[in-house]
């Protein structure tokens, strides 16, 4: 077994909370990658009929990636084949049914050698989320759903009113005080808050970057810190561990001081950090750049001079 | 007049209950042209009769209303379980009954393997039966330091696995994962639970358990399993049914020397309900003398011993969390209604009472908007279900296919661990599903329990657990009962009592072979009759390992 690990988002939530929604956003705007999406049924997938080049049995094939479908006991295979491929996708995407607690699938992506496990996204429907919190049958269900989440995307804030979206909003900070929460409509989530960097295919402008017009759609603001030479591995994961809530994604390519010639990809999604090592090609231009992105109000309290600050 | 085999036997049992013995049967063109005493039945043809069953007793082929084709796909590997087994060929692999014989046994069998980096998979280990020793990396690194070993339990649910196994696929102590025992120093103990870690080393070493049950192969030597036991029919209890897992059941099945009737179950959770009742359109299609797609399986809950049921109150006897859906009650209640109305037959799997509550109340929902007569939706396990859900059952017209051989393999960890004992004493219970007129048949869920209906109705019979004690002792069933439900009543709820499951005129020739009357024997000695064949569509089929 050679080779890196394929980064995996793990996109949970209970039935009718947008899941399908954001995997039809992501396979729009995948931005170059090519992505592999596991999904549990092909029925509300939406795909541009140009982008299809083939259909076959459980597989849609793309010109960007391809859809699965992969419920059960088929998901071993599936995994299996994906992880012998001679050109892996640059991210692996799983949808899990509506029941299950994506924490069990993400736990691949948390050891061995084939996946690297990239962000566990729970989707959040605000009108039902309270009844289901305390429904006899699935109660417990959705309160594991929200536990394993790095990222809570709450889905369809348009269908609520001001004070009632403030209420779950409350609630939310209240039954899942750790996890930070992205607000959206039509489960548009901005792809980089999903997707990993890369480190080859893309150019470094296109990939560092964040679309301005999102930030404004979303609310969103982002930052960019330069680093002025290699840091300390642990001191790396310390600070972007430490970074505020509002901080929904941090991404960058960095120099450690164990190893400053092979620089490492640096993630956190939500709460979830990962410490990878750049593919021999990395682009060396943006080597010691974070990039944060997060809610206006975490980004501007962002302190720079900690991270320039070499002592 | 040609054509007509004329067999007599010592007895024939037709379970046709106002004619319930006979001397002799008359088959011809695969089906049963009489029944009856030798001076009449032979009335039916010129020829001689045929003497071959003159000391042996004829009964219905066995049916099994609840196993698995993954039980003829692990016989590609070596057992290891605690309870004795017999393979495809006849061979009985004798029950190891400590760590030490299991792991004396995987060192036999590694030194026969020549290649050095071949994994070494065997199956059926019961890590719970060993007075609370647990298999541990040292005991599977004796078997191989180098080979990747890799034990599964008899649960499918989780496995033990050596340094090797570890190794390739790069898990240490330090692997953030759930499902990675550890022992009190935080090092691996190679036991892993679940699906995430099982995949890890499972991938590493290109085992696809799941697609084990789908090839030629796997078919043929469930074939060969069912014919040891006297199964004339069995069925496949939920499979995706991917085109290639049906090219070789149509394969195996189209074969005059296959031994089995196969009724694979689609798995409806397997695509939107539209489509898996477009699918089950396209498979019926396919339907032989020998293979029948009418069944769609629905999946709830987990299971009982492994604290995934789901429970009501007051659940777990050790205080463990409520278990975990398959499906969210929306999808089911979805996928029940389409199928219904399709009209093909569902077959539920309900462990836990609270799973069997909710599809009671599905069932309700949906009968109540379109009956049906003569629907047949039957639960599958239904192992705690109480005397007011039978009820329900009944008012339905809904079937019970009870899990009888949990009592026996299961039984003194419901009665101590997971139930405790009024629960324990209740469960799986026969008795009352009878009492209330629903529709009985009991199953052994193989590979999950070894395949044997006299085993399995033994079961029930007696209520007896491995340890000795006897659960629940109003809920024993007579032994004519518990041969109507491996019988006829596993066939009713397979909607197949009019072809098979008693021995009359016009239904098929499908018969299990005896050495021992099953009444005779006695009913703490069910489980020893000797079957020495088959017959099926009146084609003799010897149970390997018997001449």
């Amino acid at each position: 077994m050679t080779g890196v690990p394929i980064p995996l988002t793990v996109v949970g939530g209970y039935l009718g909370s947008g899941k399908t929604t954001l995997i039809n956003h992501l396979l729009r705007q995948s931005g170059g990658r090519s992505l592999t999406v596991l999904v549990n049924d092909f029925g509300d997938i939406d795909i541009d009929a140009s982008l299809i080049r083939s259909v076959h049995g459980d597989t849609i094939s793309l010109a960007n990636g391809c859809i699965c479908c992969a419920v059960g006991d088929r998901l071993v295979s599936t995994l299996m084949e994906i992880g012998r491929r001679s050109a892996p996708p640059d991210h692996l995407v799983i949808e899990t049914s509506g029941i299950a607690d994506p924490a069990r699938v993400a736990q691949i992506g948390m050891a061995g050698r084939r996946f690297a496990l990239h962000g566990v996204m729970v989707l959040v429907d605000p009108l039902e989320i309270r009844t289901r919190w305390s429904d006899p049958y699935i109660g417990e269900t959705v309160r594991r759903q929200l536990a394993s989440a790095d990222l809570l995307v709450l889905n369809k804030t348009d269908l609520l009113g001001a004070g009632d979206l403030r209420d779950v909003r409350t609630w939310l900070a209240e039954h899942a005080p750790e996890t930070p929460v992205f607000d959206c409509v039509q489960a548009e989530v901005p792809i980089d808050l999903v997707l990993s960097q890369q480190d080859t295919r893309a150019g470094p402008s296109e990939e560092l970057s964040f679309e301005p017009e999102q930030e404004h759609l979303h609310g969103l603001d982002s930052r960019t810190i330069v680093l002025p030479g290699p840091i300390e591995r642990a001191r790396l994961r310390r600070m972007v561990e430490a970074l505020p809530d509002g901080v929904l994604r941090a991404k960058g390519i960095v120099a450690c001081t164990d190893d400053p010639h092979r620089p490492c990809l640096v993630d956190r999604v939500g709460t979830r950090v990962t410490l990878r090592p750049c593919s021999a090609e990395a682009d060396t231009l943006n080597v010691g750049r974070i990039v944060l992105i997060g809610r206006e109000d975490a980004i501007r309290t962002i302190n720079v001079d900690a991270w320039t600050n070499t002592d | 007049m040609s054509d007509t085999a004329v067999y007599r036997a010592r007895k024939v049992l037709t379970m046709q209950p106002r004619r319930p013995t006979a001397e002799a049967i008359a088959v011809r063109d695969g089906r049963i042209v009489a029944v009856g005493p030798l001076d009449e039945v032979r009335s039916w043809s010129d020829g001689a009769v045929d003497e071959r069953f003159a000391d042996k007793v004829l009964m219905p082929g066995l049916v099994e209303g609840h196993a698995h084709t993954l039980e003829g796909g692990f016989w590609d590997y070596p057992y290891v379980g605690y309870y004795d087994r017999v393979a495809p060929d006849g061979t009985l692999w004798p029950g190891l009954t400590s760590i030490d014989d299991v792991v004396a046994r995987l060192r036999e069998i590694e030194q026969q393997v020549t290649d050095p980096d071949t994994p070494l998979f065997a199956w059926g280990f019961d890590p719970i039966l060993f007075g609370g020793r647990r298999m541990t990396l040292a005991d599977l690194d004796a078997v191989s330091e180098t080979r990747p070993v890799v034990l599964l339990h008899a649960s499918i649910h989780s496995m033990n696995t050596n340094s090797a196994g570890l190794s390739v696929a790069g898990l240490n102590a330090d692997s953030p994962l759930e499902g990675l025992l550890r022992d009190s120093q935080g090092q691996p103990t190679g036991e892993l639970m679940e699906f995430a870690a099982m995949f890890l080393v499972l991938d590493a070493v290109d085992i696809d358990l799941f697609a084990l049950g789908g090839s030629a192969r796997a078919v043929w030597n469930y074939g060969r399993v069912a014919n040891i036991k006297g199964v004339t029919t069995i069925t496949d209890l939920i499979n995706d049914l991917t085109p290639a897992t049906v090219d070789a059941f149509r394969q195996v099945t189209d074969s005059e020397d296959c031994p089995i009737r196969l009724v694979p179950a689609l798995n409806g959770l397997s695509a939107a309900p539209e489509r898996a009742v477009e699918r089950m359109r396209e498979l019926q299609s396919y339907n032989s003398e020998r293979l029948r797609f009418q069944i769609v399986k629905l999946m709830t809950d987990g299971a009982i011993q492994g604290f995934t049921a789901r429970l009501k109150w007051p659940g777990y006897y050790n205080g463990a969390p409520n278990g975990l859906w398959n499906t969210t009650p929306e999808q089911l209640e979805a996928a029940i209604a389409a199928v219904h109305a399709a009209g093909y037959q569902l077959h539920i799997h309900t462990n836990g009472d609270e799973a069997s509550e909710l599809v009671l109340d599905l069932l309700t929902k949906t009968l109540s908007a379109s009956p049906r007569p003569d629907h047949r939706h039957t639960f599958q396990h239904a192992q705690l279900a109480d005397d007011a859900q039978f009820r329900r059952m009944q008012a339905l017209g809904a079937c019970a296919n009870l899990f009888a051989n949990h009592l026996y393999y299961w039984g003194d960890i419901h009665y101590t661990q997971t139930l405790g004992p009024e629960r324990a004493h209740a469960m799986n219970a026969v008795g009352t599903a009878l009492d209330h007129g629903v529709p009985v048949a009991i199953h052994c869920d193989a590979p999950v329990t070894p395949l044997s209906p006299f085993f399995t109705a033994w079961c029930a019979v007696n209520r007896r657990t491995s340890g000795g004690r006897m659960l629940g002792a109003g809920e024993r069933i007579s032994v004519a009962q518990a041969l109507h439900a491996i019988t006829l009543g596993a066939a009713y709820t397979l909607k197949l009592d009019h072809e098979i499951g008693s021995l009359e005129c016009g239904k098929r020739a499908d018969l299990a072979v005896l050495d021992d009357d099953p009444e005779e024997i006695g009913a703490e000695r069910l489980c020893d009759v000797r079957v020495a064949g088959t017959m099926l569509g009146g084609r003799w089929f010897a149970a390997p390992g018997r001449s």
